[in-house]
């Protein structure tokens, strides 16, 4: 099976790469046929690696030990389930994983639109065949995950597809087992919704080059893959969101975002990807920021490679661990060969791709999604610095730095507070000309309401001036927001006799990118809610108790019943404590935090216990434990006032995007504009 | 080791080496072997291994104070278990460890520093939740040096002499590592200059030339759908 697998992928890379030629050469010399035969290798290279991806999950499920991958990655004592996500597991599956979805999304592209856009297709072929031949080259020539182990005579392990010379097979009883940490379902579900995000997003920068090559200047290639984009930023945002309710569950450390390296490697395509989506519709409605827009889209594939590199190696950790790895400088020639090829087709045909319309205001909508951009592009640089400044640091002083939370979240603050006042105004702003006069009627009602906020705050004692702002910038988004559903319901329901809430569901089902744009920034707002509080307001204590010993937290008091240990059928050893929870005197319930020791890999796990209420969490670790004796116990326990926000806003943030992203039932107007203004173009 | 602790009743022999291994396989082991490695230990000493097996009592505040009372199961097991008590806790002192109720300085204390110092091994994870054997030896230092009076940035010098300038939280603001604070908002104040430079040029330009209508609005169908999304807000 093994060796199957291997040859399916050696035709996975030979089939991409004979169908970027092809399609480039057919292009330029206007062969349709060679294009055609070009797209057909195409939609072979996802037959051909759904293959090679079934015989990686036939071993893993068989438990072919003999195959090191499988041995590294999976164990007798794992279920079928956990075996067969073990796909993404480890480093050459994802790379797998990565091409499967690579060359899936690119036959599904090209299935869809190969009739309406001929002249754009043959590069969007090329685009993203360059993209899955080196994915698959990586597997094939440094992470190949068919290697078995083969053992020498005088004993030396080696791992080779084929058998060398004077070795035998070397065929471990067992594996070693996957990280528990990846055992979790939100695990499971978290590495594949960032990996959709991120190849969904190879779709649009395909066809963004692909617009580039042929010169075509209009927003086609936006139109095309708005739907891509979308998905792309859904499944991007699932996936930070899934990611943070993970850590939140299983790393027991009271947080759900801790400024890791790799997180951040998945955020930052999403910034330049959320930046991208707000400057596409000043393109779509204007005809302006057209150079910008191929620069976020360049910027954001960039940023999707260095983050399925960065995910996955950990190579960044150090100049050693970079200079010592494979596939690093792999990953950076190919990053660094596509965006200067990207950029300078972008500066050949600078030119063209002149605005169409001036800047009515500055305080137009379009000057604010300029300013959205700019505080992204902040937050972006922030980001990447952060991550980047530990190597550079290493590399010229010999001296390794951690840059931790404390910067990034004195950094970020102010600009996600900017974001959040610029989500309150800009709705009401209006495209082309406006006038501070016409955006302060609009704005004043909502504003002067909001004001209410840091006033009663201020009322209550509370004197964190950060939490103040946010929470009051929060209320005002919320407040305008609203207006703006109200507004619009509140107009139907007079011109057409709908009632509220028909005319509210019919107007956004018309409108659905507008409408789903604001369920999103509500999202948002109800997350801020969140943040502010588990950031600004978290509070925590620690004690060793003995049996029938309580720990106090605010209004809360935790009393320690004893602690159990037992093993698990899985490998796993379990000891659990009992604690009872009681706020303001009243019983609610017992709580099991535990510590799960994995005897396979030798690891253990936090889970917490945790009382989840809408107003707070009560979070309780077991730091540590004394079975004989008095039992005596340590826990960390935290309150974790509004955290839950954190997770319904991220709720309606993925309903108001799926809303946006709908296909839509009735026939798009937009499209009718386009080609209205196509020919103006033309004759310009 | 996983047959040292399947069985209920645990013997004080394998008690004993139980700890010992533990304890030896913790120092011995790297940072990879966690606190988790000194939960190698029997089973608890508890006549009903399961507090699930619920009779409500667990939510009772009072119910810990009855089993505390309950003391040994009576006869020779009792006994039995009184001698392996007596054990355990001469080994628990004999180890150091901190077995007290009310330790001085108190965990939270001990936390507030560790919050904020990184350790050289598990990167990123801040030392007061970092679960590994390390970095619980690291935390017993801090309590070492606050029980001698130490302050906190006395605390932090003492690890940065130790391990250099990456268990901070942030780079300590001296030569190279200006950088990391001046660049991020030297390079958004220089993109926010460029984008005030080009929204003015294009404020001049539409000033200078005033476009009468974008040509989208031309299209009747477009000026319709503008107005009524107007309309509609």
């Amino acid at each position: 099976m093994a060796l199957v697998g291997h040859f399916a992928l050696i035709l996975t890379f030979l089939a991409a790469l004979y169908g970027a030629g092809a399609a480039a050469y057919g292009a330029l010399r206007h062969r349709p046929a060679l294009v055609e035969s070009g797209r057909h290798a195409m939609v072979l290279t996802w037959p051909l690696i759904t293959v090679s991806a079934a015989c990686i999950i036939g071993l893993l499920v068989t438990g072919a030990y003999q195959v090191e991958y499988v041995a590294n990655v999976t164990s007798q004592a794992m279920p079928i389930y956990l075996r067969v996500t073990a796909l993404w597991g480890g480093q050459s599956g994802s790379l797998v994983f990565w091409s499967w979805l690579m060359a899936a999304f690119a036959t599904a592209a090209s299935l869809r639109r190969w009739d309406r856009d001929r002249e754009l297709l043959p590069w969007v072929v090329v685009v993203t065949m360059v993209t899955l031949a080196f994915f698959v080259s990586l597997v094939l020539f440094f992470e190949n995950p068919f290697r078995s182990l083969w053992q020498t005579i005088d004993g030396a392990q080696l791992s080779a597809i084929f058998q060398p010379a004077g070795t035998l097979p070397l065929v471990p009883s067992d594996g070693r087992g996957l990280n528990p940490l990846l055992r979790h379902p939100g695990m499971i579900i978290h590495p594949p919704m960032l990996y959709l995000g991120f190849v969904s997003f190879v779709i649009p920068f395909a066809f963004a080059v692909a617009a580039l090559v042929v010169g075509r200047s209009d927003d086609r290639w936006i139109r095309v893959t708005r739907r891509w984009t979308l998905v792309a930023w859904l499944f991007l945002s699932l996936g930070l969101i899934l990611g943070g309710r993970w850590a939140y569950d299983v790393l027991g450390w009271g947080g759900y975002w801790g400024w890791d390296p790799v997180e951040i490697a998945a955020f930052m395509p999403w910034l330049t990807g959320t930046a991208f989506l707000h400057s596409v519709m000043i393109q779509e409605k204007r005809g302006m920021l057209k150079r910008w827009n191929m620069v976020l889209i360049i910027l954001t594939y960039a940023l999707v490679i260095f983050g399925t590199f960065l995910t996955r190696s950990g190579v960044l950790s150090s100049v050693h661990a970079f200079a010592q790895s494979a596939i690093g400088p792999m990953f950076f020639a190919f990053i660094g060969v596509t965006t200067v090829a990207s950029l300078s087709l972008l500066l050949h045909r600078w030119p063209d791709l002149r605005s169409e319309n001036q800047l009515g205001s500055l305080l137009s909508r379009e000057s604010l999604f300029l300013l959205n951009n700019l505080l992204f592009m902040g937050i972006l640089i922030i980001c990447f610095w952060g991550v980047l400044f530990p190597l550079i640091s290493e590399l010229f002083t010999g001296q390794k730095v951690t840059v931790g939370p404390p910067f990034y979240e004195r950094a970020t603050g102010p600009l996600w507070g900017g974001l959040l006042l610029l989500m309150g105004v800009a709705p009401l702003s209006a495209y082309g000309r406006t006038s501070a006069r016409l955006l302060g009627i609009a704005l004043w009602k909502p504003l002067a309401l909001s004001l209410l906020v840091p006033i009663g705050l201020l009322a209550t004692g509370m004197d964190s001036l950060a939490a103040i702002l946010g929470y009051w910038l929060a209320v005002l988004v919320a407040l305008v927001t609203v207006h703006e559903f109200w507004r619009g319901a509140r107009a139907r329901h007079r011109t057409r006799g709908e009632s509220l809430f028909v005319a509210l569901g019919r107007m956004a089902g018309r409108n659905r990118r507008r409408y789903g744009g604001y369920i999103i920034h509500l999202g948002v707002v109800l997350m801020a809610f969140g943040i502010i509080g588990i950031e600004l307001f978290q509070t925590e204590t620690q004690g060793s108790l003995a049996r029938g010993e309580q720990l106090t937290l605010g209004r809360y008091v935790m009393v320690y019943d004893g602690v159990t240990q037992w093993d698990t059928a899985d490998g796993r050893n379990v000891t659990r404590a009992v604690v009872s929870i009681y706020r303001d005197g009243k019983a609610l319930g017992a709580l099991y935090p535990r510590r799960d020791f994995y005897y396979e890999s030798q690891q253990p796990m936090t889970i917490p216990g945790v009382r989840s209420s809408l107003e707070d969490d009560f979070y309780v670790i077991l730091v540590n434990w004394e079975p004989i004796g008095n039992q005596s116990a340590t826990f960390k326990v935290y309150h974790n006032p509004l955290v839950n926000f954190v997770w319904f806003g991220g709720i309606v943030f993925i309903f108001g995007t799926l809303l946006a992203a709908w296909p839509e039932r009735e026939p798009e107007p937009e499209p009718r504009r386009a080609q209205a203004r196509a020919p103006a173009i033309a004759g310009a | 080791m996983a047959g040292l602790h399947t069985n209920s009743h645990p013997e004080p022999l394998l008690l004993h080496e139980a700890k010992l291994r533990g304890w030896s396989g913790g120092a011995g082991g790297g940072d990879e072997v966690s606190e988790g490695v000194r939960g190698f230990r029997p089973p608890p000493l508890q006549e009903n291994p399961s507090p699930l097996s619920g009779d409500g009592r667990w939510g009772k505040r009072d119910a810990w104070r009855r089993r505390g009372g309950q003391g040994g199961e009576g006869g020779t097991r009792g006994a039995g278990l009184l001698a392996l008590v007596t054990v355990g806790l001469m080994l628990a002192f004999s180890t150091g460890r901190a077995s007290a109720q009310e330790p001085t300085p108190s965990d939270d204390e001990v936390n507030a520093i560790a919050r904020e110092l990184y350790c050289p091994v598990c990167e990123n994870v801040p030392l007061d939740v970092c679960p590994t054997q390390a970095c619980a030896q690291w935390r017993a230092t801090i309590r070492e040096k606050l029980v001698l009076g130490w302050t906190e940035p006395q605390i932090q010098d003492y690890f940065v002499a130790q391990y250099g300038d990456r268990v901070l939280a942030a780079p300590p603001p001296r030569g190279l590592n200006w950088l990391v604070y001046l660049l991020p908002p030297v390079a958004l104040v220089a993109a926010g200059l460029l984008l005030w430079q080009t929204m003015r040029r294009w404020r001049r330009a539409a000033e200078q030339a005033p476009i009468p209508a974008a040509p989208l609005e031309a299209d009747p169908y477009v000026r319709r759908l503008e107005e009524e999304l107007k309309r509609r807000g």
